[in-house]
């Protein structure tokens, strides 16, 4: 039995809109398994981002519940909500969002650094991980995604390829559970879409759990398992074998359908 | 029209940098019109307190001379051409007695009351008395800087010495006397029944009682159509007559402003000084301000241009939004005085005895004010040049370009205390927005340095201040008034202390080339502590003098001068160049020789009064010996302890803590707004980073700490310049203030505390404002941050 590693039940939220409310998810009940790449997709305006942000925590939610791995987090703290985040989630945003004063390497290291100390880092056994070793990882994750020679340079002395490959290393210097990538190809080139959904994959396939949001087919294509969200409720679900190469072209026909019959 | 719609909008959505200039420029306005009106007020009203009262050109208190003789001087003063008139009155001088070992001078001049034209204070001691009733017998009027060098109170005995036991008089009621009743000066006046003086000076007359001297008053009134200065007119008068020979005190009207108005001085020339600092402050943090919004609103700038506002237009709107601000903070700082005014009034009259007046000089303060708003404007459209770059295309494509590029202070972020380092890469990074916190700290800390250690300069009570008054170091100054007791005394003290040092001094005014000069006499003058330059005057024939002495009659070391007492004149030559603040630095020194050659005596007169001085082994209790000795010998004897010479030394290094504590207060609210405005920017341009922070693990908590540190950092910076300031020009600016009270030349160490405390209250108040201001940190959540973009 495959496990969950997030899931919701009856997740809510809404936002005041002239005097009246306007409910941005409804009642959304949902797992996410580990090491599946799960693509959520749906028209503009559905929900998707606030539903993968209220899944991390990162914002609020109105009713309902969200756990990780089988545990409710929507009552943490700050504090531990912070450490959850630090340690467990990996979060890769459709621009890099890389802290404009650090070096690509500082970057990714500042959160290795932070995920220490916490209850979480503790079950991973890294409550007492030396920072040489976050430095080491750091510069294993640069060497992985072809930016090394970049390291020590600012955000903006790189391409915008480069810095989304950065910010997937600082996603999974902490070594987390999942990687939540909202549009995390939006904002690039074709050369680069494709190096990052690359990247993407091959972190999967080491069995990292990845959930990603976006509305672009070819994508999604490298998906198992995609949802899909209309006016805030899940309305669709269809798996797929994973993904190899040569099947690209075949996966992004089948998803297509899938979406025509979802009236996309 | 569209000037004004764009001026509104601008304000509303700036109208924290809007009201924080205009706080800003309030505070300025509000210390500026104080100081003011305080400083031209109590000039004014001097001089008409001394119009109002009749005092004339100079004043001249003489002892009584043959009759003969006294007329003779008298018609000589009459005949000189640029006298007017002279006015005679007979008074006696004497000593009142204070219960208060700690009180010595207290010399005062006894006049009928209607002499002079004295004001009456009411019971409050601010209005005067309208109907003020004659005194009776046994009752006197005395200065109101009574209460606070006394803490008399009406109703209260003064005790005047006498031979024939204490006279002890009530005090009616307090009186203006605009000539020396500043609680500065040494010589007071009391008023007193005419027939009480007459019994009084008769008994002087008659010598039955040595403690009083009759004398006689001259009020004289210089020519109005004569052109000569106070200086000229007194030095002629006085080649000519003699006359300030004869005198116990000689003083001009213009120097008796300056005696008495030391204390505002000194309080409005800090003042001033630490205003123009705060001006210069506030033109630091528009200047940042303007910077940072041209650069934030770089966008709604290009737009405007691209749908039609020329750069003029925008400038025009950006300038009257500036001195909107200011025009509005200045202006309502004028009213806003009126109470500050009030409550230093309140504290000033006491101490320089003359009502100063409230009203303020509204066309000055206002001229004031536009010469400010002229140099923002001046300043602000200087600022504005930077509008040439806004280009509507680049504008509307991209905005400015936010880059940042490496610094060579920069330092690796590492993981053991990662906040601090994080801080530190922040504000490396933020560069000029953090340049102005730097320097209003650092000017802040400048300034509350060199005020920390003018307090310091002035001591505790004052006592470092009156040192500089003295021309020797003692620990007991007594004078015997029985000289069979000198030796009972001496050996009293021994019991409890060591004498280590043993010598007389006295005080008289003398004529230095014409020009009468306060001397100090000592039969030991190797004991003249102040020596600038040159030696003391070691042989009778040498006179030590003060810088202002040398620079007002252009001597020098090795110059030749003559000094004349009455008939007697002789020769001297300048050994050396001394400190004594004494009658504003105007004063001499000679050796006891030299007073004997110049008087062409073997020993000095019975009748003059010479103080025995004593240095005592450290760390004696001097305070416990004087009152011991005073307690054993009662009237047989006067002693004084150090520092107790100068009787505004204590009102003037409260005045000094007072302007201390008053910079610690405004410092403290403007680094308010400063953290308050660079905040706000900080937090615009950071919201996306502090999004970030939180996305990957940061609390609100961390995050709000490294904010602080950022400031806390920024203020330690600023403190250190402060410091290297503070160190290089803490002497240069004590020594200019104190130059207004005659000191040239002062000796100090900056204290390890006067530099930790106001470095400790910039960096714990940049801390907790950056702390508390940070709060709204708490209420962005990731999400929001990250999908504005």
């Amino acid at each position: 039995m495959r496990e969950i590693i997030l899931s919701s039940k009856n997740l809510c939220k809404s936002f005041a809109n002239n005097g009246g409310q306007n409910h941005v998810l409804d009642h959304v009940t949902l797992e996410i398994y580990e090491k599946d790449f799960t693509v959520i997709m749906g028209a503009s305006g559905s929900g998707k981002s606030t539903l993968l942000y209220c899944l991390s925590g990162m914002d609020s939610i109105t009713s309902g519940a969200v756990y990780y791995r089988q545990q409710e987090f929507s009552h943490y703290s700050e504090r531990e909500m912070a450490a959850l985040r630090a340690v467990e989630f990996g979060f890769v945003f459709q621009q890099s969002h890389l802290v404009s004063h650090l070096t690509l390497m500082e970057n990714i290291v500042v959160p290795g650094y932070l995920g220490r100390g916490s209850k979480f880092a503790s079950g991973k056994g890294k409550k007492k991980e030396k920072a040489e070793n976050v430095k080491l990882r750091a510069l294993e994750l640069l060497e992985l995604m072809n930016i090394a020679d970049a390291k020590d340079r600012l955000p903006s002395q790189v391409s915008g390829g480069e810095a989304q490959r950065a910010a997937i290393a600082r996603a999974v210097i902490s070594e987390p559970g999942i990687i939540l990538a909202d549009e995390p190809t939006g904002a690039l080139n074709r050369k680069n879409t494709e190096e990052v959904l690359n990247l993407l994959t091959k972190l999967n396939q080491q069995k990292l759990s990845v959930l990603m949001v976006t509305h672009d087919i070819h994508a999604a294509a490298r998906a198992d398992r995609l949802l899909y969200l209309d006016d805030g409720r899940i309305s669709g679900e269809m798996t797929m074998p994973k993904f190899e190469p040569q099947e690209a072209r075949n996966r992004e026909v089948q998803i297509n359908a899938w979406l025509s019959a979802m009236e996309w | 029209m569209e000037i004004v719609t764009v001026l509104r909008a601008n304000i509303r959505y700036q109208k924290g940098s809007f009201f924080s200039i205009l706080i800003l420029m309030l505070m300025v306005s509000v210390s500026l019109t104080s100081v003011l009106t305080v400083s031209i007020n109590s000039e004014k009203s001097e001089w008409e307190a001394l119009e109002r009262a009749g005092f004339g050109t100079l004043l001249a208190a003489l002892y009584d001379q043959e009759p003969d003789k006294m007329e003779h001087l008298i018609q000589d003063t009459k005949a000189n051409k640029h006298v007017e008139k002279v006015e005679q009155t007979q008074v006696v001088y004497g000593n009142v007695e204070q219960s208060d070992a700690k009180e010595s001078v207290n010399k005062v001049i006894l006049e009928s009351e209607g002499t002079f034209d004295f004001q009456i204070y009411d019971v409050t001691g601010t209005g005067y008395e309208k109907q003020p009733q004659k005194l009776k017998q046994k009752e006197v009027a005395v200065p109101i800087s009574y209460t606070t060098l006394y803490d008399y109170k009406i109703g209260d005995k003064v005790k005047i010495k006498s031979q024939r036991g204490q006279l002890e008089y009530t005090i009616k009621y307090f009186f203006e006397d605009p000539f020396m009743g500043s609680s500065t000066m040494g010589v007071k006046t009391i008023l007193m029944q005419q027939e009480e003086l007459n019994t009084l000076r008769e008994q002087a007359k008659q010598g039955e009682n040595t403690e009083l001297t009759a004398g006689t008053l001259l009020n004289i009134f210089q020519n109005q159509n004569s052109k000569q200065s106070y200086m000229e007119f007194s030095r002629e008068l006085n080649l000519e007559t003699g006359i300030l020979g004869y005198t116990w005190v000689g003083m001009g009207t213009t120097q008796a402003v300056g005696y008495m108005l030391i204390l505002t001085n000194i309080f409005s020339g800090i003042l001033l000084l630490f205003i123009i600092l705060l001006l210069f402050i506030t033109l630091i943090i528009m200047s940042h301000n303007i910077s940072s919004s041209m650069e934030m609103e770089y966008v709604n700038l290009g737009i405007l241009k691209a749908v039609g506002f020329t750069q003029g237009k925008l400038r025009w709107i950006l300038t009257l939004q500036y001195l909107l601000g200011s025009a509005v903070g200045a202006l309502l700082g004028i009213p806003l005085s009126i109470p500050v005014v009030n409550l230093i009034n309140r504290i000033v009259i006491p101490v320089i005895g003359i009502r100063i007046s409230g009203r303020m000089p509204l066309n000055i303060c206002l001229i004031a004010e536009f010469i400010i708003l002229a140099i923002i404007l001046l300043f602000v459209n200087l600022k504005l040049r930077g509008l040439r770059k806004v280009t509507p295309v680049r504008a509307i494509c991209q905005g400015r370009e936010s880059v940042y590029f490496s610094n060579p202070l920069e330092l690796p972020i590492k993981n053991r205390g990662l906040s601090f380092w994080l801080a530190f890469r922040q504000m490396t990074a933020g560069g000029k927005q953090y340049v102005v916190a730097g320097i209003v700290t650092a000017l802040l800390v400048f300034f509350l340095i060199v005020m920390g250690n003018a307090s310091a300069v002035m001591g505790e009570d004052g006592e470092g201040f009156a040192q500089m008054f003295e021309v020797t170091e003692q620990d007991l100054e007594i004078y015997y008034n029985d000289p069979d007791i000198r030796q009972k005394a001496e050996h009293k003290i021994e019991e409890f202390a060591k004498i280590e040092r043993k010598f007389e001094l006295f005080g008289m005014y003398l004529l230095l080339d014409g020009c009468r000069c306060y001397c100090r006499i000592t039969d030991n003058p190797e004991e003249y502590y102040m020596i600038l330059e040159g030696r003391t005057c070691r042989y009778d024939n040498e006179i030590l003098i003060t810088e202002f002495v040398a620079k007002d009659l252009g001597l020098d070391i090795g110059d030749t001068v003559e000094v004349s007492f009455q008939e007697d004149r002789a020769e001297f030559l300048v050994s050396g160049i001394y400190q004594s603040a004494s009658d504003m630095g105007i004063n001499f020194a000679l050796s006891q020789k030299g007073y004997l050659r110049l008087r062409k005596l073997n020993e000095l007169p019975e009748e003059l009064a010479v103080a025995q001085m004593y240095g005592l082994a450290k760390g004696d209790d001097t305070e416990r010996i004087a009152e011991m000795l005073n307690q054993e010998y009662g009237e047989k004897i006067q002693v004084s302890i150090t520092g107790e010479g100068y009787p505004g030394a204590a009102s003037s290094a409260a005045a000094v803590r007072a302007i201390t504590a008053l910079a610690y207060v405004l410092a403290i609210i403007f680094v308010l707004i400063v953290i308050f405005l660079v905040c706000s920017k900080v937090f615009a341009k950071e919201q996306q980073d502090y999004g970030i922070y939180k996305a990957i693990g940061f609390t609100s908590r961390q995050l709000r700490l490294q904010f602080a540190l950022r400031f806390l950092l920024v203020s330690v910076v600023g403190s250190l310049i402060g410091i290297i300031f503070g160190i290089c020009l803490n002497h240069f600016c004590i020594t200019s203030v104190l130059s207004l009270v005659g000191v040239s030349h002062v000796e100090m160490e900056i204290t390890l505390l006067s530099i930790i405390f106001p470095v400790f209250v910039m960096a714990f108040s940049f801390f907790l404002f950056s702390w508390i201001l940070s709060i709204r940190m708490k209420k962005v959540e990731p999400r929001i941050l990250i999908a504005e973009n």
